[in-house]
Parts: C-alpha cells; sequence; structure tokens
C-alpha cells in the first residue's frame, strides 16, 4: 500500500455509506425509525468527513500540488494484479467540492424521506447503495474502480424510481436505467481504448488515471501507427463525451431525465438532479479531458452548441410544463447547458465556473425537489392549474420555495449567481460571444418559468382545497430546507471558501486546453 | 498436499465414483421413508469432493498424466474440476430443497446427479479424442435421465428426450469430427496433434483437420448452447426438474468450454489461427444477439434462463474469439481470454445456483413457473425477492456482484488487439447485449419489486434455507468487489494450459 498510512479519510467517504447499506440489512425490516436513525448516522459521519475535508483543503492550499489538493490523503493499493486493476484514491478541489455537495444533498436527502413507511429499508438501502456508488466515482482515480462505480450508482435508481416513485414510474425508470446503461458502456468501451493505448507506450496494463496521464505525456494518444495526428483522440472522445454526457444530460440525449425527475420520490429526485446528473461533467472534466485534451478541442465546440439546445430548449420546454416536477426536471437539464457551456468555453475562468455552478446546482435542485415533494405528498398533485394559493396554509414551505426561485434565476447572493456569471463571462472570454449572450437570455426564461411556477402554486386566492395542509412546522421538518438554503447563502455570499479549492485543478485543466497539443 | 499422488488425475473421479456407489448401495439398504438420508449422504459425498478439489490439489503442482496421456491434470483441469466440485455440491443442496417433488427414486436421483459429476471431473482431464468422447457421454447419458425424472409429466420427458436425440446428434458431430482429425493428424492424442501441428511441413493446415475442428466444436456447441446448436436449451430447461437445469446450466456449459480450452489449446496456431477466429467471431456474435434478443418476451421462468444462458454462451465465446488476435496468439490474449472464460464460469455458476435455488424455493412454496407468478415478491418474502435480484442483476453483469466482473474482463479480452478488425466489432456487440439484458433482467424485477402480488399471504423461508440464501449472496458480493484472488487463480491456469501447448 502506499501514500497515506492507514485507511485514508477518503476510503472512508466510500467505506461509511457501504457499512451503512450493510448495516441496514441486519435491521428487521419492521424496525423502520432504526433503518432511519441509522441512515441519518452514517450521513452525518459523511457529512462531517466532507466538511473536514474541504476544510483541510482550504488549509493545504499553500502546499498544493498542481491537480492534487490533498496529496497526503492519496492512497493506493493493488487489487487485481493481472488486469492493472488497484484501489486508489486521491482527491482533488473538484473531487472534495463534489464530495461536499453529495454529503449535503444526501443527508438532506435522508432527512426528507422520513415520512417514507412502505418497505423503508429497502428504500434507504438503495438509496445508500446509490450514495456509496457516487462517492465512489468522486474519489477514486482508477479507470475500473470509476466504472465500477459509476455503474452502482444508476442501478439502485431503477428501484427508487420504479418502487417509490409516481406518475408514469414504470416507463420512466426503465427508460432512465437503459439510457443511463448505454451511456455507460459506450464510455466503457472508450475507457478501454485508452486503456489498451497507454499499455502500448507503458508496457504493462494499468487502469491508474495517473500512469495513463503519463502515457499521454510520453505521446501515447498523439499518434498511431495506424491513425496519424490527432485522429486516436477525436475517434475516442465521443464515446467519452456521449457516453458520459447522456446523464449530464447532453442534449440530445436528456430525455429520459424530466421524466424521470417527475416519476422519482423526492431523496431520488434530489439524488438524481443535485447529483447524479453531475457525475456525467465530473467524468468528463476527469477523464475525458485530460487524457484526450487533443480530441476535446476538437469536440468541446460541438459541446458549445449542444448547450446551447441545453439552455434554450430546456428552458422553452420547461415554459410549456404544467408539472411541477417537470419543469423543475428541464430546468435542470438547462442549468446543466450552463455547465457544459463553461467546460466548452475552455478558459480557466469558465471551467471553475462550471465546476461551482455544479455544485450549486445541485445543493439549488435538490432543494427545489424537496419542498415539492414535502407538498405533493398532502395534495397528491402537483400540476400548476390545481395548485394555487399554497402560501396562506404553507408558509415556511412557500418561502423556501422563493428563495429556490431567487437562487435558480440567479438572483446576487446565491451560490448560482456567482457561478453562472463565471460561466458567462468564461464563454465570453473563450471567444462563445453569442453563446454567452444566449446564455444570458436564457436566464430572463428561467425566470418566466420559476416565477410563473411561484405564482401559480403558492400565490394568488386562498383556496379552501388546500386548508387542510400542514406546513413544515416542527425544527426537525424545517431542518433539510434550512441546511440547503444556509448552504446556498453562504457559498453565494462567501464563495471564496469553494472557489480557492477548485480552482488549482480548474486552472490546471484549462492549461492543458490551452496547448493541447503538449504533450 | 497432493491428493493421492501419482494417482491424482483420477482421484476426483474415482471419489466421485465411490461416492456414487455408495449412494446406490445406501439406496437399496434404505427403508421407504427414511429417504431423506440419501441425500444427506450425498450433500457429504460432493462438500468431501468440494474441499478435496479446492485443498487436496496443488494447482501450482507440475503436470501429470495417466493411462498413456488419456488423462492431465493441470492447471486448467484443476480450476474446472474446482468449478464442477462447487456446482455439484451447491446442485445437491439445491436437490434437497426439491426432493419431497420427486415422485419416486430419490437413490437414484443422487446417484445419476454423482455420475454427471464424474462425467464433468473426466471432461476437464481428458487428454485424446477418445476420453473426450467417453467423458462427455457420461456427463450427457446422466443428465438426459435426470432431465426426465418426471416420467409421468409430458414436459420432462419431452425434456429428457430431446437431451437425448439432439444429444447424440451432437456425439455424431464429436465421433464424425474426431475422425477426421484422425486422419488429418494420424494421432488420436492431444500430444500427438501438437506435435504434427507443431511440425514445420504441417503450418498450412490441410482441409480435413478444418473441417474436423469445425464438427468437433458444433458438437461442443451444443453442450455449451451456441447457436445454432442452442434449440434444445429453451424446452429442456423448462422441462426438467429445476435442480437439474441448474446443474445442467452449469455444468453441460463449463463441461463444453472445458473440452473446447482442451481443444484449442492443441491446435492454436498461427494456421489455424484465422479460421478459428473468424467461426468464433461469427458464433460469438449470433449466440450473443439471438438469446439475449429471444430472452425478452419470455413468461416462464425457467424458460427466460434458458434463453439468458445462450446470451451467457455467446458472452463466453467472446473469450474464445479474442484468442484469434493478431499479432500475439498463444501467449497474451489467448491466457486473457481463456481467464476469463473460467473466471466467467465460476461466477455464472455460483449465481445461476442462486437463482434457481430462488426459484426452487418459490415453487415449493406453491408459486408458480411463470413470471407473472413472481408478481409482488417481495411484499411476501423480501428475503427471497432481494436474493433473486442480486442473482438476476449479477447475471446483467451489473456491479459490485460476481457477473459484473465475468464480463468485464471478457469485454476486456476480446479488445486486446487495440481495435483492430473483429475486435471493436465483439466489444460493441457485447455492449449492446449487456443493455439488452440488464432490459429482461430488470423486467423480472419489476414484477417483483413494483406490481402488487395477486396472493398477498407472506412466503415464510426456514432458517437454515436462509442461511443458504446470505452464503450464496454473499459469495456473490465477495467474488465480485474483490476478485484478485479469483482471477490469480484462473490466469494462472490459463498461463498453464497454453504454456504447455507452446
Amino acid at each position: 500500500m502506499q501514500g497515506h498510512p492507514g485507511i485514508s479519510p477518503l476510503t472512508w467517504i466510500v467505506l461509511v455509506p457501504a457499512l451503512t447499506a450493510f448495516g441496514i440489512l441486519f435491521i428487521p425490516g419492521a424496525r423502520k425509525s432504526w433503518v432511519r436513525r441509522w441512515a441519518l448516522a452514517g450521513m452525518s459521519v459523511n457529512l462531517g468527513l466532507a466538511v473536514w475535508l474541504l476544510a483541510t483543503a482550504s488549509a493545504d492550499l499553500p502546499r498544493a500540488e498542481a491537480q492534487k489538493v490533498l496529496p497526503g490523503l492519496g492512497q493506493k493499493m493493488v487489487w487485481v494484479e493481472e488486469l492493472g486493476i488497484s484501489w486508489n484514491v486521491a482527491a482533488d478541489g473538484m473531487s472534495v467540492a463534489m464530495v461536499f455537495l453529495t454529503s449535503v444533498v444526501i443527508f438532506a436527502g435522508v432527512l426528507v424521506s422520513w415520512s417514507i413507511e412502505d418497505r423503508a429499508k429497502e428504500f434507504y438501502l438503495s438509496l445508500i447503495a446509490l450514495v456509496t456508488g457516487v462517492f465512489g466515482v468522486f474519489v477514486t482515480r482508477d479507470l475500473f474502480w470509476f466504472y465500477f462505480f459509476y455503474e452502482l450508482a444508476v442501478i439502485p435508481m431503477y428501484l427508487l424510481i420504479g418502487v417509490w416513485g409516481s406518475t408514469n414510474r414504470e416507463y420512466a425508470t426503465m427508460k432512465l436505467t437503459l439510457y443511463l446503461t448505454t451511456g455507460a458502456v459506450a464510455a466503457l468501451a472508450g475507457l478501454l481504448m485508452v486503456y489498451f493505448r497507454a499499455h502500448a507506450v507503458l508496457g504493462r496494463y494499468t487502469f491508474d488515471l495517473d500512469e495513463i496521464l503519463r502515457a499521454r505525456d510520453a505521446g501515447a494518444f498523439a499518434a498511431g501507427p495506424a491513425a496519424g495526428g490527432t485522429a486516436f483522440q477525436v475517434w475516442v472522445f465521443p464515446f467519452l463525451l456521449f457516453g458520459f454526457g447522456a446523464i449530464a444530460p447532453l442534449w440530445p440525449l436528456h430525455t429520459w431525465s424530466p421524466m424521470g425527475h417527475a416519476a422519482a420520490p423526492s431523496a431520488a429526485s434530489m439524488l438524481h438532479a443535485g447529483v447524479l446528473m453531475k457525475l456525467g461533467s465530473y467524468a468528463i472534466l476527469r477523464i475525458a479531458v485530460p487524457a484526450l485534451p487533443e480530441g476535446a478541442a476538437w469536440w468541446l465546440p460541438v459541446v458549445a452548441v449542444l448547450c446551447m439546445f441545453n439552455i434554450v430548449y430546456g428552458g422553452l420546454v420547461a415554459v410549456a410544463q404544467k408539472d411541477m416536477k417537470f419543469i423543475v426536471g428541464y430546468s435542470s437539464s438547462s442549468h446543466m447547458g450552463y455547465v457544459l457551456l463553461g467546460i466548452a468555453s475552455m478558459t480557466s475562468l469558465g471551467i471553475n465556473g462550471a465546476i461551482f455552478l455544479m455544485f450549486a446546482h445541485g445543493v439549488m435542485t435538490a432543494l427545489a425537489f424537496a419542498l415539492i415533494g414535502f407538498f405533493y405528498d398532502q395534495t397528491h398533485v402537483r400540476t400548476l392549474p390545481d395548485l394555487g394559493g399554497m402560501a396562506h396554509q404553507i408558509p415556511f414551505v412557500g418561502t423556501a420555495f422563493v428563495f429556490m426561485t431567487m437562487a435558480s434565476a440567479g438572483v446576487p447572493g446565491f451560490a448560482n449567481f456567482v457561478s453562472e456569471v463565471m460561466v458567462m463571462f468564461g464563454a465570453w472570454e473563450g471567444g462563445l460571444r453569442w453563446q454567452a449572450v444566449v446564455a444570458v437570455f436564457g436566464i430572463v426564461i428561467t425566470g418566466v418559468y420559476l416565477l410563473r411556477a411561484v405564482r401559480g402554486a403558492f400565490f394568488g386566492p386562498r383556496n379552501p382545497r388546500w386548508d387542510g395542509l400542514r406546513d413544515a412546522a416542527t425544527p426537525f421538518q424545517r431542518l433539510p430546507f434550512l441546511f440547503l438554503v444556509a448552504v446556498l447563502l453562504l457559498f453565494g455570499f462567501c464563495p471564496f471558501l469553494l472557489i480557492d479549492v477548485i480552482a488549482p485543478s480548474a486552472d490546471a485543466l484549462a492549461g492543458l486546453l490551452a496547448h493541447p497539443g503538449r504533450g | 498436499m497432493d491428493l493421492f499422488g501419482p494417482w491424482s488425475p483420477v482421484a476426483l473421479e474415482a471419489l466421485a465414483a465411490a461416492g456414487a456407489g455408495v449412494v446406490l448401495v445406501a439406496d437399496a439398504f434404505t427403508p421407504e421413508g427414511r429417504k431423506g438420508r440419501i441425500g444427506a449422504i450425498s450433500v457429504g459425498v460432493t462438500a468431501v469432493l468440494a474441499l478435496a478439489a479446492w485443498l487436496g490439489l496443488d494447482a501450482g503442482a507440475e503436470r501429470a498424466t495417466m493411462f498413456g496421456g488419456s488423462l492431465v491434470l493441470d492447471g486448467l483441469a484443476i480450476f474446472l474440476k474446482r468449478i464442477f466440485a462447487t456446482a455439484g455440491l451447491l446442485a445437491v443442496i439445491l436437490s434437497r430443497q426439491y426432493e419431497d417433488r420427486l415422485p419416486r427414486g430419490r437413490g437414484e436421483f443422487h446417484f445419476l446427479l454423482l455420475t454427471a459429476l464424474t462425467g464433468m471431473f473426466l471432461v476437464s482431464s481428458v487428454g485424446d479424442l477418445m476420453s473426450l468422447f467417453v467423458a462427455l457421454e457420461t456427463v450427457t447419458l446422466s443428465f438426459f435421465v435426470l432431465a426426465a425424472f418426471h416420467r409421468d409429466s409430458p414436459a420432462s420427458v419431452e425434456a429428457g428426450l430431446k437431451l437425448l436425440v439432439l444429444g447424440s446428434l451432437a456425439a455424431a458431430f464429436v465421433l464424425f469430427g474426431s475422425a477426421f482429425l484422425y486422419g488429418a493428424t494420424g494421432s488420436l492424442s492431444f500430444e500427438g496433434i501438437r506435435a504434427h501441428l507443431a511440425d514445420p511441413r504441417h503450418a498450412e493446415p490441410s482441409r480435413d483437420l478444418l473441417l474436423g475442428l469445425l464438427l468437433v466444436f458444433l458438437g461442443l456447441g451444443f453442450k455449451i448452447g451456441m447457436v445454432p446448436m442452442q434449440v434444445w436449451v429453451p424446452d429442456v430447461y423448462q422441462g426438467a426438474p429445476a435442480p437439474v437445469t441448474a446443474f445442467l446450466a452449469v455444468g453441460s456449459k463449463a463441461a463444453g468450454f472445458a473440452l473446447v480450452l482442451r481443444l484449442l489449446t492443441t491446435v492454436a496456431g498461427e494456421g489455424t489461427k484465422p479460421s478459428l477466429q473468424l467461426l468464433f467471431t461469427a458464433l460469438s456474435f449470433a449466440t450473443l444477439f439471438y438469446g439475449n434478443l429471444a430472452a425478452i418476451p419470455q413468461t416462464d421462468v425457467k424458460r427466460l434462463l434458458g434463453y439468458s444462458s445462450i446470451g451467457h454462451c455467446g458472452y463466453l465465446l467472446l473469450g474464445l474469439a479474442a484468442l484469434g488476435v493478431p499479432g500475439h496468439y498463444v501467449e497474451e490474449t489467448a491466457a486473457a481470454g481463456t481467464a476469463s472464460i473460467l473466471f466467467y464460469l465460476l461466477a455464472y455458476s455460483l449465481t445461476t445456483m442462486a437463482a434457481f435455488l430462488v426459484v426452487i424455493l418459490f415453487s415449493r412454496a406453491g408459486g408458480g413457473g411463470a413470471l407473472d407468478d413472481y408478481a409482488g415478491l417481495s411484499r411476501r418474502s423480501p428475503l427471497l425477492a432481494a436474493s433473486l435480484t442480486v442473482a438476476l442483476l449479477s447475471l446483467a453483469g451489473v456491479p459490485p456482484l460476481a457477473g459484473f466482473f465475468g464480463k468485464f474482463m471478457l469485454l476486456r479480452a476480446v479488445s486486446l488487439d487495440g481495435f483492430q478488425g473483429a475486435g471493436l466489432l465483439l466489444l460493441c456487440a457485447g455492449c449492446v447485449n449487456v443493455v439488452i439484458g440488464l432490459y429482461y433482467y430488470l423486467c423480472f424485477v419489476k414484477r417483483m419489486y413494483i406490481h402488487p402480488p395477486a396472493d398477498p399471504t407472506p412466503l415464510r423461508v426456514a432458517p437454515r434455507t436462509a442461511a443458504l440464501l446470505y452464503a450464496l449472496t454473499a459469495a456473490l458480493l465477495f467474488v465480485g468487489i474483490w476478485p484478485g484472488p479469483f482471477v490469480t487463480l484462473a490466469t494462472d491456469a490459463a498461463r498453464a494450459a497454453f504454456g504447455a501447448g507452446g
């Protein structure tokens, strides 16, 4: 074993949810409150670990190596020698930010699922198994484990939506699972191509990302006997781009997403829109761009066009929706367009903004789905014409929803504002001028559909049909909402807390993209 | 420790045959009413065999031969024997859960399971074409009686008959092919054939040799459920008693692949390479798509598993197609392909046994065999539903389960050529079929978890059976998360086999 002595905190980030899920197996299914408390305990530990990681990363900044904020925490251990697989964890700023996002969302997700009574044990088991996969993706630096955890994060969603979901759940969940698995196997094909090509230079098989990047520097992906120039990269990059892009979701591969969000139970929607979609953009930034920078330089301009469809088309479709969850679902794919635009800008500012937006949007959209889930549990409808005037009965939820709307629409003071501005400036700086202009108008569309949703659901005359609604009254019920709003405001007012940590990885990526052929 | 010293190549076979004899004799002296004892003896025998296979045989030992090279014990044989011994133990345990549904002849049932196991042990060690045929028929004959064991049930009799008739046809293919091979090389023993091919004068393979190989492979293709020899699979799977189906699924497939691998280590060479690669590429492509696509509309559980087993045969054939990679024929890719096949067979055995255990327990509790009968199982018995789901997901190749790593190894092996030629095509075919497979397995999961039960009475699982389910599920997780030791065993076995072949 190399690196951190004993079990690194980064390994614990994966082990804690895995053990939490394992422990749930031994709790009798009838003891639902034990299951919930055990899940909450495990996820609190992970939240604590994530906060500690973020704090350590900030403190470590002056000593940071390029790309690796926390060199002391890395850990490597041979797993399957014959295939070159190792248990290899390390974190840079981007990983830390995503781990933090995941712990925030799952912590709130466990809390808002408290009311689930039907097969609670299986529910929490699937939820925690899913999040184990997500944490794994964010800390591993081995391509095998990356795929392993990626697939592990996709499959439990099938049960979460299928069993505990609503509208059209059977169709939605099958579509989602098959879309994402198709993307995953396409990405696997791309990963294997990179793996074999790296072998030709290194002389041994390895899934270790760091070694593969060394192979890139040695020219493994630059030119081959079969393909001249950058052809290999240009040819392989789309496997990774569209494979991982399916979950991002890159237009036109997004159609599973609003439907899946609408069908999923609250916690699953929160994780899905909040975290799972980020796996795609994370994977592009973590693997595809560093390993194949020339391919990235060739394909990212295409992404810069496709993400316009995300932003504008997604936004316009959201305007036309009546179902609250569909509105937020389409808005998610619209917002992920900004993330992709930031990546496509290939500038330090844009990539910084993209990573920060991944975080901010994750928290914001988790809040949105948590709130919708809260009233939907009671109203059993969530189409705008049926709702209305609910702020009279549930003022706390209404207020929190307005906060969410402001965050989503990019009102200053929220983390989303900072990150979206960075993305737009980055896009302009990167020469994507007309995209930057369209992106600004995209914000207007966001304002239109969200304000429409707020007006339609919460304002207007008092509707006696909703007199029986219970607001989030106890501190325990309010905790997840207050927590998420607080995180949005904290990083809106103090964005440097996160940006300083992210910046080294984003700068390194931008540097690589500026001179893709350097290796 | 080397079991039986110089007799090690027949040690397990002898033990298994002796065990079969003990069961038969004990059956004669056991009064009607006390027949449960026979099953216990059978479990004891197979447990000893499994222990002997895993602990008593030294995989690193020198290659040993007996009867003038008719039987061989090398790393490949030992790994296969371990798979067979494990599968045999599980099959007997599964049969214990099924015994009360056997109309008559429990003793014979266990006797036949043990003779089939003896045949499988022989299969892993064959050293010439004659012993190949004898070993193969020992397995097939046991199975055709076992498949027809419910002799009052038309489906079961039909299964047995199909196995017999089509199996005989396959045997004829093997014999005919062997004759061609003998004619082309002048030898029945694998050593002799290898020596003949190593002679530079025979670098270009003769037409007779290729024809013989094709016929033998087609005959063996019957055992593994390969297109175009797959027609018997769904009917036999559906008609045979469930524990027999489970043992057949695992044993027949592993036995067939054992023989194909044996033969390939013999004839693999630069001369035969292009033909073999073309053959296995086409066969794996066809088998993958046929099995997985035909599984989609199935409504019967055993039939679904039958078609899916054809799909799994397609994946395993990917490992054989990897043998034909240009450039480095015998050394690296052949070993990688073989190792993947061996690992996949191990994972597939565990997974299939786990799935069939649930099928048996469910039918024992009064459930039907149609997919729709499983509706709402997760409300009736969370344990059964969860165990079956884990087994199905392992078959589908989802992490962190054993089946995932098997598929991963195969897909890696098939693309070892760096994506020139057929590698890319097969990799894409494999990937597409992962998605197709996931679809129909999830449709099954959907019934158990999402659909409401027609009859909501809870199903009880006895604590001992529950422990068995836990153990199998844990094994699937263990092999999936920590495959290292098994990969090492499989790789060593593969390298030994191809090292000996040169």
